[in-house]
């Protein structure tokens, strides 16, 4: 493929240094790298010294791109900061900006970002900051480094840039939907600026974000305009063609139902009909799931108790599924049903 | 219940199948050492993909 080749090529002289994070004998590396999401990459030179860091794999061009021009330039950070002292530039700031962004010190992030915007707007646009500069916001409200209320400032300052464009109203909707729904942020204070996201969310006609804007378009009517019915009537639309014969599909919207309270006779329904097609294994044992979440909700725990067995039976190893056990069984035994 | 894939570990695999070179790609933190010296020897930088299992 061209693509894996514009990586092998731009690899050619570099050693790569492939590390589950996760794992045990990788981890204490990781901690000293500062790393907390993935994928991270890391750049050191010969000496072990720090060059750059940054977040994320966009595409095999922007990532090689990347690389080139690190490894054409490859400073080490004290370097690069004195030397963006004595002669900015637009590429010294946004390296930093990001080595800041993977390194959580997202104040300080920010502020090189927004050096980068200003001393070249041009290279900031193609390079895209403004998105950089956005999750940095986000990201650093969620580790308290930002109240809710200057990170709303400024994610609201980012929608209405002359360059924001639908992929970052899609973007931001989407984290802060995620939010919302981890109970991470309450909706109200969140609100201004998904509306003010909206009508960019709706003009993102652009086919490779259609199914973004429609999944963000659900949330909005659920969470800011409050209209549960709206939101199924969005959420059934967006369903693929066939799904009602489909398990996977029948599922998925069950469970949506479910989550959202809402359609809860039609949803038992259908996540009864997705248990019923589908093979034995850990994928009947979601549909049993949702099927037992949804009829605990209806009231009847002595059966989604039995419910929540027999998926267990079908995934025996998953934690999830035992504690929901757990918690129906609690729930009977509260009630002196047991 | 639903469960959710993570498409960042699939863009990070990506990068993993398009390495041709098995002799310059390191899978362990210990070998940090070794890969430096990879890169002393080739003129070239490191590079550590921090990526996340599954």
């Amino acid at each position: 493929m061209k693509e894996d080749q514009t990586l092998i090529d731009v690899l050619a002289t570099h050693v790569l240094l492939l590390l589950d994070g996760f794992a045990e004998e990788n981890r204490g590396l990781a901690e000293a790298q500062h790393v907390s999401l993935y994928p991270t990459y890391v750049l050191i030179n010969a000496s072990g010294e720090r060059i750059a860091s940054w977040i994320g794999y966009n595409s095999p061009e922007s990532w090689a791109e990347k690389l080139r021009a690190l490894a054409a330039d490859p400073l080490t950070l004290p370097e690069r900061r004195a030397r963006l002292s004595s002669r900015p530039a637009f590429l010294d700031a946004f390296i930093l900006g990001e080595e800041a962004r993977q390194d959580q010190r997202y104040r300080e992030a920010e502020v090189y970002l927004r050096q980068a915007r200003a001393l070249d707007p041009v290279e900031a646009r193609a390079a895209d900051v403004l998105m950089p500069l956005a999750r940095t916001v986000y990201d650093g409200a969620g580790r308290g480094q930002f109240s809710l209320a200057d990170a709303g400032v400024i994610l609201a300052e980012v929608l209405q840039d002359p360059e924001a464009q639908a992929s970052h109203a899609l973007a931001i909707s989407e984290w802060l939907f995620q939010a919302i729904q981890r109970g991470h942020a309450p909706v109200d204070p969140l609100a201004p600026i998904l509306t003010l996201a909206h009508p960019m969310v709706l003009a993102a006609n652009d086919a490779s974000l259609r199914l973004r804007r429609q999944s963000v378009l659900i949330d909005y009517a659920y969470h800011v305009e409050r209209d549960a019915q709206k939101a199924l009537r969005l959420k059934r639309e967006s369903m693929p063609a066939g799904w009602t014969s489909d398990p996977n599909g029948l599922n998925d919207f069950a469970w949506w139902c479910f989550l959202h309270r809402v359609n809860l006779t039609e949803a038992e329904a259908l996540a009864r009909r997705a248990a019923e097609l589908t093979p034995p294994g850990p994928d009947l044992a979601n549909c049993l799931d949702t099927l037992a979440q949804i009829t605990h909700q209806h009231g009847d725990t002595r059966a989604a108790l039995a419910l929540i067995e027999r998926a267990i039976q079908q995934n025996p190893g998953d934690a999830y599924l035992k504690e929901q056990e757990t918690r129906f069984r609690t729930v009977l035994a509260e009630q002196g049903g047991q | 219940m639903h469960r959710w894939s993570w498409p960042l570990a699939a863009a990070a695999l990506i990068l993993l199948a398009a390495c041709s070179a098995p002799q310059r790609v390191v899978h362990q933190a210990a070998s940090l050492e070794e890969a430096q010296r990879l890169a002393a020897e080739s003129g070239g930088l490191v590079v550590i993909q921090f990526w996340a299992r599954g």
